[in-house]
């Protein structure tokens, strides 16, 4: 019986492990969904085929975001067309099942992020709500996170300091 | 003669513990020194003319910061200037930068030396604060494990009509407060 259960204990436990690792939430990417990743890789992860109904569709439009599963998990999914082909640019979810190296995800706070990415760059910064006059939310807040200057990066959305949702997505300066 | 002496002693306890008087930190300045001062009024403030030195940044690269170091009501502050044109051969010095590590500056709601990053982040929480690793200054860092800058900019930072825009940063060491600079990004 006792050996049954250490079985049944490794068992989970592997699992588990493997779950995590799927949803492990980075600058880069969640788990093996990668920033950069060419859309026939991005296929073999979906194991699904991808119809574009922009690109390559509308002869001047270079993005398109496409809905998709990711181990059961709802993301969002920019897709760009450069020069060497279709590639990942963008993802964005608001599973409670990802979370970073050190916890962060949703239902994470303002203080728990900026504990968590002591040397890293960090914006905290207001949202505006409105089109014609846009005025600042006292509710919602974005938090900008990557390793240097410009890079990859993770921005939480939070509502009432909690994270709702996440994107992650390439941050460079246009102006150079 | 006993009066004498308690008048002396008076007189020489004020002067020695007179304390020297506190400046506010204002996002635009420090007490009446004011961001977008022209070098002449900033030399008329300070009674005294300042030596305007070429940083490092003012080179062949084609950056137009002039540095001077000066002393404002017994405050030392580094004071950065800027070249407005008004025609290719022609410009003057505007303040675009203000530096100090004085513990006689506070803002009004007393953050200064010392203070500590949460403070810092919970007073200014409606604002855009951008924390980075090591010292940032214009296009330089000084890296260090304990080194931080915490910057907080004024809701002008996006303004589609340019207007001008000012930055309070700290500089913190071991999450606390050891400088500051204000800056300022002024309409030509």
């Amino acid at each position: 019986m006792k050996k049954i259960f250490f079985i049944l204990f490794i068992f989970i436990s592997t699992i588990t492990a493997a779950q995590s690792k799927d949803y492990l939430l980075s600058t880069d990417g969640i788990g093996a969904l990668k920033l950069g990743m060419p859309l026939s890789d991005l296929e073999k992860i979906l194991q699904k085929k991808i119809t574009l109904k922009v690109i390559d569709v509308d002869p001047i439009a270079l993005t398109e975001k496409i809905k998709a599963k990711y181990k059961n998990i709802d993301v969002e999914i920019n897709l760009i067309k450069r020069q060497d082909g279709i590639v990942v640019d963008g993802i964005t979810s608001n599973s409670n099942l990802c979370k970073t190296t050190s916890g962060i995800g949703v239902g994470s706070d303002q203080l728990e992020i900026i504990n968590a990415y002591d040397d890293y760059n960090v914006d905290l910064l207001p949202v505006y709500e409105g089109t014609d006059n846009p005025v600042k939310s006292k509710t919602k807040k974005n938090i900008l996170v990557k390793q240097g200057a410009e890079g990859y990066a993770i921005l939480f959305h939070l509502i009432n300091n909690k994270v709702v949702s996440f994107e992650i997505f390439p941050d460079f300066d246009d102006e150079e | 003669m006993k009066s004498i002496y308690l008048f002396i002693l008076l007189i020489a306890g004020a002067c020695s513990s007179a304390p020297d008087k506190e400046q506010i930190i204002f996002k635009d300045g420090i007490g009446s020194l004011k961001l977008g001062m022209s070098l002449a009024d900033v030399e008329k403030l300070l009674g005294s003319k300042l030596i305007t030195t070429k940083n490092y940044l003012d080179s062949l690269n084609g950056t137009y910061e002039d540095t001077a170091q000066a002393v404002y009501n017994s405050i030392p502050l580094q004071l950065e200037f800027h070249r407005s044109y008004n025609n290719a051969n022609n410009f003057y010095l505007r303040l675009i930068g203000i530096r100090s590590s004085s513990s006689l500056c506070k803002t009004a709601s007393g953050i200064g030396i010392g203070s500590d990053k949460l403070k810092i982040i919970s007073y200014y929480d409606s604002c855009h604060i951008k924390i980075q690793p090591g010292y940032v200054s214009y296009f330089n860092t000084e890296e260090g494990k304990e080194k931080s800058t915490l910057s907080i900019f004024d809701d002008n930072e996006n303004s589609p009509e340019g207007d001008d825009t000012y930055t309070i940063v700290f500089y913190l060491f071991n999450k606390k407060v050891n400088s500051f600079e204000l800056k300022a990004k002024l309409k030509e």
